[in-house]
């Protein structure tokens, strides 16, 4: 997948756990810039891992910062 | 399909800096998350720090023994309690639950449009409209607090509408929020120029708003600043729900909750209780205009399709409404505030009471990675509290929250304060002096 496919997984994700969003996702910003909450953000990254069929190892999600840092671990998981 | 070994073996290590959404991440078909739960759980029993979920073997009263999941017992002094006003073992409370099961039965056995609306319901309907003592106003019963913002924020508001409620609110009220299908929009807590920003943005004549708010936050243990949530939504057109379930029957002086205290009560559009708090039994109701009540009666859908609320519980509501109305209401709700002041006080200076200013006091420790031996220490030296942490409130910032009764008594307050400020030594988050 291109890193321009997963950011639509994640934006779409992002924008059904958070109501009215309407601007483009910016990569380099935060999910909580945008509304949500840390249940929001579990919601989000497992639904997109779920839909991908791309497991990011527990232990390493804490390591990731913005939803750039998200789609470089999809990016680097899905070549596995 | 059986958790890997290395997993595992890393929640064993890091046991104690699991947070409670971690556990909720699902990548697959298998079920990781559930097993890893579990490895959590059995780790934390064997080491006997596993605090949650122990057995009461009798009333909610002041001073108890506990029995832990793993079997240990432990005496505790007991603010982890919210039964305010010591209600939930009130002999004529409890004798009127009695009577309403001998008379009724055990369960209602129907959903409360169909054929379960008992004459106790009524009752318990009009012994808190006689309470609230407004005209024109109406009571529906629900089961649980929870299921009465799930069910009324999801009955009022419809795809298209607004919600904007405080960031501290409860679960129940996000969640209903989100079942609505709404916009929902957050402001920053008890933030009145934040919520003018966003009524501004939300409102106009075509789309209707609910602001959602609470009459005392639990998690930080500070009032809603009603009045002006109140102002601000008048004058943008939208309506407003005020969650009284810490502070009804308690706050104000008739226990009208934090809307007569501040002078609202007749402003707000849906004002919602719980039985579960002072009124000592379980349940919760929502108070407004006769119209109102009678659709969320029909549309409130976890109420139209659940069982009416049990009768024992029915009746013994009747009664505490009843003994709220009468001096030892009055007595109880000025006891719990010199209580609450009085263990405020001696905690002051010690520790981090945050922004609490009511009878549920806050004190802050931090990060969640003490969480499980700070609670393990607090229970063994005899005090039991609810202790808070994400997703409850915001990350790093967990507390010891304590449920102050009218039933304590100095010397146990006296013991709990001690017990706190020893803790605090221990597990470094006691205030250093600063001049």
């Amino acid at each position: 997948m291109t890193r321009e496919e997963i950011l639509q997984v994640i934006e779409k994700h992002l924008k059904k756990s958070v109501s009215g969003i309407t601007e483009t996702i910016q990569p380099e910003k935060k999910f909580t810039d945008y509304g949500a909450n840390s249940l929001d953000i579990v919601e989000i990254v497992s639904g997109s891992m779920r839909e991908m069929k791309i497991k990011i190892p527990r232990t390493e999600l804490s390591e990731i910062t913005n939803i750039a840092g998200l789609i470089d671990k999809f990016e680097a998981y899905s070549k596995k | 399909m059986a958790l890997d070994e290395n997993l595992a073996a890393h929640v064993r290590e890091k046991y104690a800096s699991y947070t409670y959404d971690m556990f909720m991440m699902n990548m697959s078909a298998d079920l990781e998350e559930i097993d890893l739960f579990d490895e959590w759980f059995n780790t934390l029993n064997s080491k006997n720090i596993y605090t949650f979920e122990a057995i009461r073997s009798a009333a909610q009263k002041p001073e108890i023994d506990l029995k832990r999941q793993n079997g240990k017992d432990v005496h505790i002094i007991n603010l982890s309690s919210y039964n305010y006003l010591g209600f939930s073992y009130h002999p004529d409370v409890i004798k009127a639950a009695q009577d309403a099961v001998a008379k009724y039965g055990l369960g209602a056995s129907s959903s409360p449009v169909i054929s379960g609306t008992y004459q106790i319901h009524q009752e318990l309907e009009q012994a808190l409209e006689k309470f609230f003592a407004l005209p024109d106003r109406g009571v529906s019963l629900f089961t649980a607090g929870y299921s009465v913002n799930l069910g009324v924020i999801s009955a009022f508001i419809k795809p298209g509408h607004q919600v904007i409620m405080d960031q501290a609110a409860h679960m129940s009220i996000v969640e209903g929020a989100k079942l609505s299908g709404g916009e929902v929009s957050y402001f920053r807590h008890n933030d009145m120029a934040h919520l003018e920003e966003l009524l501004k943005e939300k409102c106009d004549d075509f789309t209707r708003v609910l602001v959602c708010v609470e009459g005392l936050y639990s998690g930080d243990g500070d009032f809603g600043n009603l009045k002006e949530v109140v102002r601000l939504a008048k004058q943008y057109g939208a309506f407003t729900l005020v969650d009284e379930a810490h502070s009804a029957l308690v706050a104000g002086e008739n226990g009208r909750g934090v809307c007569e205290m501040q002078g609202v009560l007749e402003d707000v559009d849906l004002y919602v209780m719980t039985f579960s708090k002072a009124f000592g039994g379980v349940g919760g109701a929502v108070y407004a205009k006769k119209n109102i009540i009678h659709y969320i009666n029909w549309y409130a859908k976890c109420r139209m399709f659940s069982c009416a609320l049990d009768p024992a519980v029915t009746g013994g509501m009747v009664k505490v409404v009843e003994l709220a109305m009468q001096p030892i209401g009055y007595e109880r709700r000025k006891r719990v505030i010199d209580n609450a002041n009085y263990f405020r006080s001696l905690l002051q200076g010690n520790v981090d009471l945050g922004v609490s200013d009511s009878w549920v006091v806050i004190v802050n420790f931090g990060s969640e990675s003490k969480t499980l031996a700070l609670n393990d220490y607090l229970q063994k030296t005899g005090l039991d509290t609810s202790i808070i942490q994400f997703p409850a409130v915001p990350k790093n910032e967990a507390r010891i929250r304590m449920f102050i009764t009218s039933e304590h008594t100095h010397e146990q307050l006296k013991r709990a304060a001690d017990i706190v400020i020893d803790a605090a030594e221990k597990f470094d988050f006691k205030l250093k002096l600063t001049n």
